[in-house]
């Protein structure tokens, strides 16, 4: 072969190689995006002025409930737009009366990257040992309300409209003195209006509190009750009945059909696929429980058979916190659970028929094990299509290392990058400085603040400042927000399925009530779409069954989508 | 008569002298029995210790001399002598290590460790007694007694790499998988060739998230014995872990083809089918081993999601039943917390 020629077939296979590539980049766009972005967040805490410092005080005999922490929860109180932050606050376990507590704060957003307290002018001022806090708008009135579980009196908010709040717990007999924790609102029965699920957690009576020792290698150290070994408590559901009373029908419903267990974390949303709302409960130590429901709001404890009560070798595991959502891009809502020390997180893939755990096939084992997670939130971090996770981490039991074990009381935080669905890479090394930071994780919720179309978050910590994490990420794809209205069914939107088509893009979103540990999500969507400007169409289910599509809906602006004024077809 | 006295005296006094000038140099039952043991003839020798404690049962020397011969005769008569010897004496300390020696040896394990917690109370830094303590306590399961004195043996001889071993199984036993990992490595730092170690600290880096650890340890082994069931099926996890499927896939049929009724194998081979949503095959492959596994925790658990996952439903159902009289028995073998 003469020079010349190959020096054209060399040409030719340079012009080849870079055309193979420009095509990678023009028909994976996707691809690309997932693997060139770093996700970045800033700790803003310190300019947003989210100065909270949550209180706990750990005693000598390690009272297991003061290491639980507090929730947290992102709501538009007064509906200009901006997300406000609710933030739960722990107590002493001495000096309970004292009027020294420190209460719960309320931090209205003022669109300018600043948060001001408004705790009292909202009357939301509660020194209780606050646990869940569960954001809802019951009385469909347009303005959201906030459930707050307790050690201690659960308390109800009623959004007055006015930038107040009532709390009306007793009055609507919601007044619960157990120990709750996770609480979501859900219409069970597609009535239109938000009933309330709250999970409760152990019996530890403050007069009759177990305390329990721990003696190993020589030494004796005071530590939390192992909770599998406690008296457990049941749920609670209560039916709403459409005039702002309550029901307790925690027995009727089924949910007393089985043994009390030790719930932690609660998510409400549609799990079998049937258009009715189903619970699941991750307790602590013991099976989990998937809550079916049987449309009227009826419920059957199916998780074993589904294949989500235990881990992938049927042991029940420690869980704290859940986070669903459409990980694998197929329209199913999966379901991650946090687990213990030296147990793994939990991922459970949704197949349609039941659930298959496939924690260490996306990735998520191995980087969980030597972590005690609480907080989950599945967010789509660069809006790239594909839902992202974070993980807050740090442990119950402060003697660890004491007794030569190394089990630090404060861990890493740490935030996976869903990977086209297929997995999860650990992005939090370099994710920002706030990932290299020892912390005792609680709570997490998200939230896009600042409204950059870009979902931040917020992270409760057990004595320690919560924190504002604002996100950075330098290279995001197109988001569609959407602000759902039902009109027939619950006006907040709560538990409607949104599907939204871009491109090639198939992505489905579902409304939850609260998710994570203790907390509550902005109720406004944020779906990713990558580099599509405009949706090709956004299907809503709303929780009665009716069907709703808004069609070529652009990217760069909020869309309030009322029940009943899209196109209904399917 | 006074002459007939006299008489009978004059006999005693010459059978007296006659006596003593026979047996002036015939050497004590004593000698006799030392010179026995020293020529190897312990039959003798016992027979002379025992006689002459037959007078001297105050002599705790020769009581343990003779204990000491009737070991390997008579090892319960043996512990009987060692027994005999009263507490404050020189040789007390001894003789209960004896007893624990040869409780140990024999099989009789509560007497032992009723011994080693004698010697503990009187000398706590004896490594050998610690040693055996927790060795003792390993066996029987009882991992919480276990670890403080494996950890105390290890202070005392740190250069014993078995002693580090021994605590990373204990920690194995007390299911803190993760912290086998510094035992371990100190094991191997002392004995760079231990098999053993290697492999244990494969499983312990792959138990604590540390892939490339349990991979780099798996292959170490490897190296040395390709046939390795442990290892294969380590790395196979590790590949899964990382999402290399079919390198997890080959890897695990390479472990099988050497054990193919390998549970772990096989419930790693379960896995890696559910995931790609084949459950009648996994459900399949993990079936044919209920006979052999039908208590084996991880195995049921296995079995029970696949049977569920392939309509299996009524068997699912009986296996978690199964598997709830399994989990009440480990429940009581979990140390609780006391309150």
């Amino acid at each position: 072969m003469s020079s010349l020629c190959r020096e054209k077939l060399q040409s030719r296979l340079v012009g080849t190689y870079i055309l193979a590539a420009a095509s990678a980049f023009v028909f994976w766009p996707h691809a690309c995006l997932a693997y060139e972005t770093p996700l970045r967040f800033e700790d803003v805490s310190g300019e947003a002025g989210i100065d909270f410092q949550h209180r706990s005080p750990l005693t000598t005999e390690r009272h297991l409930h003061l290491f639980m922490g507090s929730g947290a929860g992102w709501l538009d109180y007064d509906r200009d737009g901006w997300p406000d932050l609710y933030l739960g606050q722990g107590k002493a376990f001495e000096d309970e009366d004292s009027k020294s507590q420190p209460s719960n704060r309320f931090l209205a957003n003022s669109g300018d990257g600043v948060f001001r307290d408004v705790t009292e002018s909202a009357r939301l001022t509660n020194t209780d040992y606050s646990m869940g806090v569960a954001v809802g708008d019951f009385d469909n009135d347009g303005f959201p309300d906030v459930y707050v579980s307790s050690y201690g009196q659960n308390r109800l908010y009623h959004n007055n409209g006015d930038a107040s709040f009532s709390e009306i717990a007793t009055d609507r007999h919601v007044d619960d003195h157990r120990f709750g924790s996770s609480s979501t609102w859900a219409d069970i029965d597609g009535d239109g209006d938000l009933d309330l699920f709250v999970t409760n957690y152990l019996r530890l009576d403050k007069d009759n509190y177990p305390l329990c020792k721990h003696t190993e290698l020589g030494k004796t150290y005071h530590s939390g009750c192992h909770p599998r070994y406690q008296k457990h408590e049941y749920d609670i559901l209560y039916r709403n009945e459409g005039n702002g009373t309550f029901t307790d029908i925690s027995k009727a419903s089924g949910l007393q059909s089985g043994l009390a267990r030790c719930g932690l974390g609660v998510i409400a949303t549609d799990l079998d696929n049937d258009g009715n709302v189903d619970f699941y409960v991750a307790n602590d130590t013991v099976h989990n429980q998937l809550w079916i429901n049987d449309g009227s709001g009826v419920f059957v404890d199916d998780a074993l058979l589904a294949g989500v009560a235990v881990n992938r070798i049927g042991q029940a595991e420690a869980g704290m916190g859940l986070a669903a959502g459409d990980v694998d891009g197929d329209g199913l809502p999966d379901l991650f659970v946090t687990n213990y020390f030296g147990e793994s997180n939990t991922f459970y893939r949704n197949e349609g028929f039941g659930f298959t755990d496939v924690t260490s096939e996306y990735g998520l084992a191995a980087p969980s094990k030597l972590r005690l997670a609480f907080g989950a939130s599945l967010f789509d971090v660069d809006n790239d299509g594909w839902l992202d996770l974070f993980v807050a981490n740090g442990h119950v039991h402060t003697e660890q290392p004491a007794m030569g074990r190394n089990e630090p009381f404060a861990q890493l935080p740490q935030l996976f990058r869903n990977q086209n669905g297929r997995r999860f890479g650990d992005a939090s090394a370099s994710s920002g400085d706030y990932f290299g930071r020892r912390l005792v994780g609680r709570a997490s919720c998200v939230a896009d603040f600042d409204r950059d179309g870009r979902l931040d978050l917020a992270v409760q910590h057990l004595n320690g400042a919560a924190t504002l994490l604002r996100n950075k990420t330098a290279s995001v794809g197109r988001v569609v927000q959407i602000e759902l209205v039902g009109t027939e069914s619950a006006r907040d939107g709560n538990n409607a399925v949104v599907i939204v088509k871009a491109g090639d893009r198939k992505i489905t979103r579902a409304s939850i009530g609260s998710s994570s540990y203790l907390s509550s999500n902005d109720r406004r969507l944020s779906i990713g779409v990558g580099e599509n400007d405009v949706a090709d169409s956004v299907e809503v289910r709303w929780p009665g069954g009716r069907k709703e599509v808004w069609h070529s809906v652009p990217t760069s602006e909020v869309h309030r989508l009322i029940e009943g004024a899209g196109s209904a077809e399917n | 008569m006074a002459k007939v006295a006299c008489y009978v005296a004059c006999v005693i006094l010459l059978i007296g002298i006659t006596w003593s000038v026979v047996h002036w140099n015939s050497p004590s039952t004593l000698e006799i029995a030392e010179k026995a043991a020293a020529t190897g003839d312990n039959e003798a020798a016992i027979h002379a210790f025992r006689l002459h404690l037959t007078r001297f049962s105050e002599a705790t020397d020769v009581r343990m001399k003779l204990a000491k011969l009737l070991v390997a005769v008579d090892s319960a008569e043996s512990v009987e002598h060692f027994r005999l010897i009263p507490q404050g004496d020189a040789n007390y300390q001894k003789a209960l290590r004896q007893i624990a020696l040869i409780c140990l040896q024999s099989d009789r394990s509560a007497e032992a460790l009723d011994v080693l917690l004698q010697l503990e109370t009187l000398d706590p830094d004896d490594f050998a007694v610690q040693l055996s303590l927790a060795e003792l306590y390993f066996h029987t399961e009882n991992f919480k007694d276990a670890l403080p004195r494996a950890v105390h043996a290890a202070t005392l001889k740190p250069e014993r790499s078995e002693t580090w071993l021994l605590i990373a199984e204990i920690r194995d036993g007390l299911r803190q998988k993760p912290e086998m990992i510094v035992p371990l490595q100190k094991a191997i730092e002392l004995s760079p060739d231990s098999y053993k170690a290697h492999l244990n600290l494969s499983y312990a880096f792959h138990a604590a998230g540390d892939l490339s650890g349990a991979a780099t340890e798996a292959r170490w082994c490897l190296q040395r014995n390709p046939d390795e069931v442990f290892a294969l099926q380590i790395l196979a996890s590790v590949a899964r872990d990382e999402g290399r499927f079919d390198d997890a896939a080959a890897g695990v049929k390479k472990a099988l083809s050497l054990a193919p009724r390998n549970v772990d194998c096989r419930i790693l081979e379960a896995d890696l089918l559910l995931y790609h949503r084949k459950p009648k095959e996994a459900y399949a492959r993990l079936k044919e081993l209920h006979e052999e596994h039908a208590e084996t925790y991880r195995y049921l658990g296995s079995l029970a999601r696949a049977a569920a996952a392939s309509g299996h439903i009524d068997e699912a159902r009986q296996i978690h039943l199964a598997l709830d009289g399994l989990r009440s028995e480990a429940n009581r073998m979990i140390p609780q917390v006391s309150p």
